[in-house]
């Protein structure tokens, strides 16, 4: 478990050398993304509304946004539920370039498989806490704000050393979640254990 | 005497912006406990990292989490109660003023156009959860703006008569949590609802993660041992806190029963994330209000 914080846009070869377990931090540029923007592109064939160049990290978040003295604020701004938007997972991360995706939990396979592919990583903020990241991030632009509204349109936000995240899926396909599957199993032995249950009950299941 | 709508309606408001920012003490000590004898490194920074997170949302007066979750009324009525106007007015005025005033996110959208009114309000919600409790000349309110990251877990078994029961909770709940892991946002809080018909086991698990004060046991002393175990249990897991590993996945583990039919009892389990947003208040017939999840709530908005 190391420490490192990385600058965007993120390098292929730094991104390559992280494992699961290790904490990162990011300065630059980053896009939030929920899934009527991925749809709006990848269903619907609209075209990207910004330049991706240099910014090839992507946050799945819908934040919560104030307008002071006619400057976009957020007020509350952290990462959701990553597995929502697995339809589109490899799509964005092969056409948008990415190298990190920022989300909670965990995506399934063929994200996965993408990431090893492409040379990208998942990592999910410690604590999800909303609010510690406030002073680390500031927004820059929101694009299509009418058409998606303000929880799903894509937001441009200035990132300095924003984390920490943790490293759940790798460049070379390991998952931090498939390690506690394997937790998870050994330990509900112990829990059926525990309340002098056998480790095999079942009950019937009637579908 | 009654309780006037414009009464009502400020209570709401107050209830939900509580909700929104203010975790009660209960739940912010019960996580200094986990944080206090969590062994593991990667737990500890989570819990620290919540616990500095709470803080913030107070004292800054924003909302905790980024999904401010749809809102959501439980309350108990005293059928010496008497209300002046529409109290369901009431609560929905109180969401759309929270929804500016917090800001909250506005989450709420018609289920098949997706249209948003940006109140947070409309089509049913806020659900508003009434039940009638004779004798008392007043209400009870609680106010909970529910997140649907752990809403998403919610999972009701069917098991027979035939089975032994509590051997079948266990396994039922442990199946769920093995489906959600950390995506419900652990340390947790597991309620479920056995017995009943679908809608009263649901409503049943829905109440139970709202139970006030925070962690007290149910009133019948073998179901409060089922909840001890089942709570134990559950931690044995060791998913931890965000499911990365430690010792407290749940903070606590409710049980409420109801009636059920004689060949089937359903069990339904759901979760409420770290972020257990809540605030309960009652206000009396002659218009005295007192604020329980939050004794200090006036002070708080001073």
């Amino acid at each position: 478990m190391a420490t490192y914080h990385l600058q965007v846009p993120l390098k292929d070869e730094e991104i390559r050398k992280l494992r699961i377990g290790d904490i990162v931090f990011f300065t630059g540029e980053a896009f939030t993304t929920r899934s009527k923007f991925q749809r709006y592109i990848f269903d619907q064939g609209h075209e990207f509304p910004f330049s991706l160049k240099g910014r090839n990290l992507l946050i799945h978040c819908g934040p919560v946004v104030i307008k002071e003295g006619g400057k976009w604020k957020a007020v509350s701004f952290g990462p959701t539920t990553s597995i929502r938007f697995e339809k589109w997972g490899p799509k964005s991360i092969k056409n948008w370039n990415l190298k990190c995706i920022i989300g909670k939990a965990t995506m399934g396979e063929s994200t996965q498989q993408a990431m090893k592919e492409y040379g990208c990583i998942h990592v999910s903020m410690i604590g999800v806490t909303s609010n510690l990241g406030l002073s680390q991030i500031e927004i820059k632009d929101v694009f299509l704000k009418d058409e998606m509204g303000s929880i799903e349109a894509p937001w441009l936000v200035q990132c300095t050393d924003y984390g920490p995240f943790l490293v759940d899926i790798d460049t070379n396909g390991d998952n931090y979640y498939d390690t506690m599957d394997e937790i998870f199993k050994q330990n509900k032995k112990k829990a059926f254990e525990y309340l002098n249950i056998p480790e095999d009950f079942d009950y019937t299941k009637l579908y | 005497m009654a309780i006037s709508e414009q009464l009502l309606k400020e209570v709401s408001l107050n209830l939900l912006k509580l909700a929104s920012m203010y975790l009660p003490d209960e739940v912010v000590e019960a996580l200094k406990k986990a944080r206090d004898n969590e062994t593991e490194p990667i737990a500890i920074k989570q819990l620290d990292a919540i616990l500095i997170n709470i803080g913030l949302s107070k004292d800054k007066k924003v909302a905790i989490c980024q999904d401010t979750g749809l809102p959501l009324f439980f309350i108990n009525l005293g059928t010496g109660v008497r209300l002046d106007g529409d109290p369901i007015r009431a609560f929905w005025d109180a969401a759309k003023i929270a929804t500016k005033e917090v800001p909250l996110r506005q989450n709420c959208i018609h289920p098949i156009t997706f249209k948003n009114l940006g109140t947070n309000t409309g089509w049913g919600i806020p659900a508003v959860h009434w039940e009638i409790v004779p004798e008392s000349d007043y209400m009870d309110i609680t106010a909970a703006t529910k997140g649907f990251g752990s809403e998403i877990h919610t999972a009701t078994a069917w098991v027979l008569t035939s089975e032994d029961i509590r051997k079948a909770a266990m396994r039922a709940v442990l199946d769920v949590v093995e489906d959600t892991m950390g995506e419900a946002c652990p340390p947790v809080i597991v309620s479920l609802g056995i017995g009943g018909t679908s809608d009263v086991s649901t409503y049943n698990a829905k109440k139970g993660l709202f139970r006030v004060p925070f962690g007290a046991d149910h009133p019948d002393p073998m179901i409060a041992e089922m909840e001890r175990e089942m709570l134990q249990a559950v931690n044995k897991t060791s998913l931890g806190p965000m499911g990365f590993g430690g010792n407290n996945y749940a903070l606590a583990l409710n049980i409420e029963i109801a009636g059920t039919h004689t060949s089937i009892v359903p069990i339904t389990v759901t979760f409420q994330c770290w972020a257990d947003r809540y605030a309960s208040a009652r206000i009396y017939n002659d218009g005295r209000v007192e604020y329980i999840s939050h004794p200090d709530a006036l002070a708080y908005f001073k």
